[in-house]
């Protein structure tokens, strides 16, 4: 009896152990009447262990396994390598922004503070004095290097208040910079 | 204290290096039969490698084998895919370099014939049959490594080998 394509497929899913056993037994029966079947199942049986042959032919040498191993291993411990450099210098490349950062806010920080109300004194009249509520006629609003009013002396004639003033600013041009926060009150030197 | 309790524990790294030692020969022979002479077999095997180790800590690495398998075969079939994947030169042959005991019984012409019959197939063709028949693969382990149905990875065997054997037909008409 002849076989036709399935047949070969049935042979070919046998020969890979995917056949059902109950298909299994199936064939088995014809194999036993069809010897035409069964000498085609030994061609591809035969086929198969050749093809092995090759399979078996492709695997590599020892010293080629071993250069491919190591070649494998360099390139894993090569990796790990650049890593860690990427790492530091991902880590460096933050510092240095955030001191690069930092100086530059210090380098404008240190502009504006000097652009604040700078120290000065300034000859004003008294508005209570001309309520009546006593004290002079005039005011010299002596103020630190960030503007506040440190100190308010009064006067009775225009003449001692710009003589006063000029004073104190005299003082003020030629005192050293401060260089903290601390208010030294011109007053307090007079 | 349990037993594994007792063990001592093995880095990924180690886990990794035990792989590659298991594993190179075999995968090695896998990329030789899917990329025959049109890339570098051994820089498909590195890459796989590669490719796993990179992102090592997704990896169940007490098993590695079925893992490392399917990455070498979908990175020879992605290097096949390649626009302009020109073939090396063609190896003038060499059968015995098997060294395998049985290697001397088969006839070096013979095996150099299947080898460049094989060659010759479809990509998918000769990655299913090559699972099938040197990894020992079930039809549905194949399904899986190349990401086809199992109809379709029936398909691509039975095809693969009627053509293998039509083509050795030819050849042997010839000579």
């Amino acid at each position: 009896m002849a076989f036709n394509e399935n047949d070969i497929d049935l042979l070919y899913a046998y020969l890979d152990r995917e056949l059902p056993v109950s298909d299994c037994e199936g064939l088995w029966r014809r194999l036993a009447v069809e010897p035409e079947l069964a000498g085609e199942l030994e061609r591809l049986r035969a086929d198969a262990v050749l093809r092995g042959q090759v399979w078996s032919s492709l695997e590599p040498d020892d010293q080629t396994d071993r250069v491919l191993q190591t070649n494998i291993l360099r390139a894993a411990w090569r990796d790990d390598w650049m890593r860690g450099i990427n790492r530091i210098l991902r880590v460096g490349t933050v510092a240095a922004a955030c001191i690069l950062f930092g100086f530059t806010v210090g380098w404008f920080g240190r502009d504006s503070r000097l652009a604040l109300p700078t120290s000065g004194v300034q000859v004003v009249s008294n508005p209570d004095a001309a309520v009546g509520h006593g004290g002079g006629k005039y005011v010299v609003d002596v103020r630190d290097d960030a503007g506040r009013t440190i100190a308010a002396p009064q006067f009775d004639s225009l003449e001692e208040a710009r003589r006063f003033a000029e004073d104190v600013a005299r003082y003020q041009a030629g005192r050293p910079e401060s260089h903290d926060s601390t208010v030294v009150p011109a007053v307090d030197r007079f | 204290m349990s037993l594994e309790e007792k063990q001592p524990a093995v880095s990924t790294a180690e886990l990794f290096e035990r792989a590659v030692h298991l594993h190179s020969r075999r995968m090695l022979a896998i990329a030789r039969a899917i990329v025959g002479n049109r890339a570098s077999p051994e820089d498909v095997v590195q890459q796989a490698f590669m490719n796993l180790y990179q992102h090592r800590d997704r990896y169940d690495w007490r098993e590695p084998g079925g893992l490392v398998r399917r990455t070498v075969v979908n990175e020879a079939l992605r290097i096949l895919r390649q626009p302009h994947m020109s073939g090396l030169p063609e190896e003038t042959g060499d059968p015995g370099r098997s060294q395998s005991p049985s290697g001397h019984l088969i006839e070096g012409e013979t095996i150099l014939q299947v080898r460049r019959a094989i060659d010759r197939l479809p990509e998918k063709f000769r990655a299913a049959l090559v699972l099938c028949e040197y990894e020992e693969m079930s039809y549905a382990q194949i399904a899986e490594s190349l990401g086809a149905s199992i109809p379709q990875v029936k398909t691509w065997i039975h095809r693969g080998r009627r053509q293998l054997a039509q083509m050795l037909k030819e050849y042997a008409v010839q000579t």
